[in-house]
């Protein structure tokens, strides 16, 4: 993972600052943001917290710590919400995930193999659907490790959360040729490993 | 990408929603560790105030130093206005607005019912409020008022101080954690006898025993906190918990 995004969640809001592009504008305006109102704790939690689980998650931080790391965004959310200047929350708040995430990842204890999500089977209107969702999201989660931390960030981000890569360059405050760079890499080394779970799937 | 890998993320892009229940536990983690954070606070404000005799602090106890030496991040510039587990299970709302100051107040916002019913931990946080006794400074009680709070409370404290602030601390983080059970453990193992934060210490029991959904014991601490500690500076705290209105009138 790059240098710049192991810091600490709590130094985030000053360096997370740039204009807004109108998507993320538009795209606050539909999670419940009005970027020109007040943000309230609760808003924010009630529109987001689904996009910061999936995307804490699927950049690695394991079933069993990521109601911490959940929570661990939305206290700093919570503590830095007044800082908040207004421009791009999701944005904003994608950046906290991605540290916390990042933070997670380099703990010790985090050595293990990512498990199934407990939550798609439990929420899963029938068995045979969890079944083949659980096996979907179990290969999501194989494939997106065979990614390196630099390409899974941006892949997540892109691919995942649709982000766009203007929008994952504030997130992770890198040039956008830096982006688009990774991202031409992730995608080729994720359909690679599709293709290859495919072809051995095929043969057995 | 080829449209195979697209539409293998397209299954797969809303495939690891949390589920509600999810999402009202880390809610009440969040409620958990902001108001504990408060709480130890409040005990280094109390602390401050037993050790160094009655301080003037402008504004309140910011949840400074003494936090910062334990390690613990204290949210002082908070505000819950929450309503009972049992009173208004839809009513878990934070007006707050952090790290602002506590008059800049934000229309308050109630989480979605179905969040808020099962585990919403009506904690408050009151360091803002925790209102420092009134001083009617003298000459020398204004040299000492010179002195920074962080400078104050940075000075030595008993052995017994530190060992109580310890067991805050423990019990805090064990709250952070939404543990309530480690926190009931942490207040239970430490050594008995009079406490210089004895309130702070009963007031992470009932949080403590909030955590738990064990309301009338937390209600049976606070009544006993009442009488005993009828000004406690955790009275806010209390009366905004699961045990508010029982033996913390406000």
């Amino acid at each position: 993972m790059n240098g710049s995004m192991v810091a600490s969640p709590e130094n985030l809001s000053a360096r997370v600052a740039p204009t807004p592009l109108p998507s993320e504008r538009e795209a606050d305006r539909a999670q419940g943001h009005d970027p020109e109102g007040p943000l309230v704790f609760e808003a924010v939690y009630a529109a987001h917290f689904r996009g910061v689980w999936r995307t804490l998650h699927r950049l690695g931080v394991s079933r069993a710590q990521l109601d911490d790391a959940a929570q661990d965004v939305f206290v700093v959310v919570y503590r830095r919400l007044g800082e908040f200047d207004g421009r791009s929350l999701r944005g904003w708040l994608y950046a906290i995930a991605v540290r916390v995430a990042s933070d997670y990842r380099r703990r010790p204890w985090y050595r293990r193999s990512v498990p199934l999500t407990e939550s798609v089977i439990d929420s899963a209107p029938d068995p045979g659907q969890a079944s083949e969702l659980g096996e979907s999201v179990r290969l999501l989660h194989e494939l997106l490790a065979t990614l390196s931390d630099d390409q899974r960030v941006v892949f997540v981000l892109g691919e995942l959360e649709q982000l766009t890569a203007p929008e994952i360059a504030k997130v992770l405050e890198l040039n956008l040729n830096t982006v688009y760079s990774r991202q031409r890499a992730a995608r080729a080394r994720f359909e690679a490993a599709l293709a290859r779970h495919r072809g051995r799937k095929a043969r057995a | 990408m080829n449209p195979e890998t697209e539409a293998f993320l397209e299954s797969v892009r809303d495939a690891e929603d949390p589920t509600l229940a999810d999402e009202a536990r880390v809610l009440r983690a969040v409620q958990v560790t902001v108001a504990a954070g408060a709480v130890v606070g409040s005990a280094a404000a109390t602390a401050k105030l037993t050790r160094f005799g009655a301080w003037s602090v402008s504004g309140g106890f910011k949840g400074g130093a003494l936090v910062g030496v334990l390690a613990i991040g204290g949210l002082a510039a908070a505000h819950w206005g929450a309503a009972g587990v049992e009173s208004a299970p839809t009513a878990a709302v934070f007006s707050t607005s952090a790290a602002r100051p506590a008059t800049a107040a934000r229309p308050a916002l109630a989480v979605r019912p179905a969040l808020a019913a099962p585990a919403a931990l009506p904690v408050p946080l009151a360091s803002e409020r925790v209102a420092p006794p009134a001083v009617t400074a003298g000459p020398a009680l204004r040299a000492r008022t010179t002195q920074s709070v962080a400078s104050a409370v940075a000075r030595p404290a008993s052995a017994e101080l530190r060992e109580e602030l310890a067991v805050l601390a423990r019990a805090q983080a064990a709250l952070r954690r939404g543990d309530g059970a480690a926190a009931l453990g942490a207040l239970d193992a430490a050594p008995p006898g009079q406490s210089q934060l004895a309130a702070e210490r009963a007031t992470l029991r009932i949080l403590a025993l909030c955590a738990l959904g064990r309301v009338v014991e937390a209600r049976r601490v606070a009544g006993v906190l009442e009488r005993s500690e009828p000004g406690s500076l955790q009275r806010d705290v209390i009366s905004r918990s699961c045990a508010g209105g029982a033996g913390s009138p406000r």
